[in-house]
């Protein structure tokens, strides 16, 4: 797969399309790659010639709400409808890695760097309207796309008049890892007192298109010769795959055995076909070197394991506080273990100029 | 609602029950939907959620 880096060499960068939609405003020559740390705004932001915002995120939604949450941010700060707003999420060639999405810190931590470029966003296009105008940015107001002067109700400009007279896409430093990933501009982000769509309820973007079936999910890629695979499990931890035996699923379909090491796996050009041989494939496995507790036993065998104290807060002396007074309870955590939502599903396609993966998170 | 891959069939198998059944107990809805799998554990809203389509669409 193409790192971000050489994506970016072997491209165009963009900020605003303008004109017909085709046209890409600004070119970043191959043999010279942009400086470290520096990003365009287009990486952030993008406005086509009928006024959608695209937004681009590495975070995914996966119920948290963070990409409606972000473009609330976004149509307040660039003053466009909420509607107008549209998430693109989660590719890795075509957005900044910014820490993806854990711990809910997304819309807390990473909502900085895309505010940031939707208020130079408005910055730029409001200092072209103003060239237009005659009249200073200052003085402008920005309601769903539309720039109207104050004192003069009669001037008004869309946003998407002046996409053409956009200079070419200005690049601003990144600064920060992870989630503190910022994009430092010179525009100021308005005061949170000014926003009226975030901190609204609104719907999320993603929910229509999940209630009606039109949301696409990893099963719905599907690559041209695309096969399908099923891992066949061991059934154990702690053992090794001693034999395979591919005759035992000689007619199901066309599916074959794939045997890399110690593993097992079928593929073949039905999903139902590589279901059913992954069931009936014959294999043996070598005696197990570890064994996991008995289900039943579970809560006493964490107990019984080595405690790591972890403190996160420390406020005032407990101890002081509650004195000599006995104080007594007991606690039981269920054993809890992260996995990826939907269906466990990856598709990998493999081309002589690079391979694409997509996957859960 | 998490992923709502499973989002779509709660929606059709309880629009099924409530045009075989308009006024369904909730032990009613929990037999109609009790073969969808979901791990985000939305099930409890979503139990409320077909009881009060059931008052409004009698309403």
């Amino acid at each position: 797969m193409s790192t971000r880096a050489t994506f970016l060499a072997g491209t165009t960068a963009l900020v605003v399309v303008a004109g017909t939609g085709a046209v890409r405003s600004f070119a970043c020559a191959a043999d010279a790659p942009p400086p470290a740390k520096m990003t365009a705004l287009g990486d952030w932001l993008r406005m086509l010639p009928d006024g959608t915002v695209e937004m681009y995120t590495d975070k995914v939604e996966v119920g948290m709400g963070v990409p409606t949450g972000f473009a609330q941010f976004v149509a307040d700060e660039l003053g466009v409808s909420f509607d107008h707003v549209r998430p693109m999420l989660g590719d890795t060639s075509d957005t900044i890695s910014a820490g993806g999405v854990g711990g809910s810190f997304s819309t807390l931590r990473g909502n900085f760097a895309i505010r940031n470029a939707a208020a130079e966003m408005r910055s730029i296009l409001l200092a072209a309207a103003a060239q237009r105008l005659g009249v200073p940015a200052t003085q402008m107001i920005v309601t769903n796309g539309v720039i109207h002067v104050t004192g003069n109700p009669a001037q008004t400009l869309r946003y998407t008049d002046v996409l053409s007279a956009l200079a070419p896409d200005p690049r601003f430093p990144l600064t920060g890892t992870g989630f503190s990933v910022d994009l430092t501009v010179p525009a100021r982000p308005k005061d949170w007192m000014e926003y009226r769509i975030a901190g609204s309820s609104l719907p999320r973007k993603d929910a229509a298109g999940k209630a009606f079936g039109r949301y696409p999910y990893v099963v719905n890629v599907k690559p041209a010769g695309m096969l399908h695979g099923r891992f066949v499990y061991p059934p154990s931890i702690g053992v090794t795959l001693a034999s395979v035996d591919p005759a035992s699923v000689h007619g199901i379909g066309d599916a074959r055995v794939v045997q890399i090491a110690g593993f097992a796996g079928v593929v073949a050009t039905r999903e139902w076909d590589a279901i059913r041989a992954a069931r009936a494939l014959k294999t043996t496995w070598t005696a197990p070197t570890v064994t996991l507790p008995a289900q039943a036993q579970l809560a006493d065998y964490m107990w019984s394991q080595p405690v790591v104290k972890q403190s996160t807060v420390k406020n005032g002396d407990v101890d002081a506080t509650l004195g000599s007074a006995p104080l007594e309870a007991t606690y039981s955590w269920p054993f809890q273990s992260h996995a990826n939502m939907g269906p466990g599903c990856t598709v990998v396609d493999v081309r002589a100029d690079g391979v694409t993966v997509w996957s859960g998170t | 609602m998490q992923c709502g891959y499973c989002l779509n069939g709660w929606i059709m198998t309880a629009a099924d029950l409530l045009a075989r059944e308009k006024k369904p107990s909730r032990a009613q809805i929990k037999e109609a939907l009790g073969s969808i799998v979901c791990r985000c554990g939305a099930h409890v809203a979503i139990l409320r959620a077909v009881e009060r389509a059931a008052k409004e669409m009698t309403a």
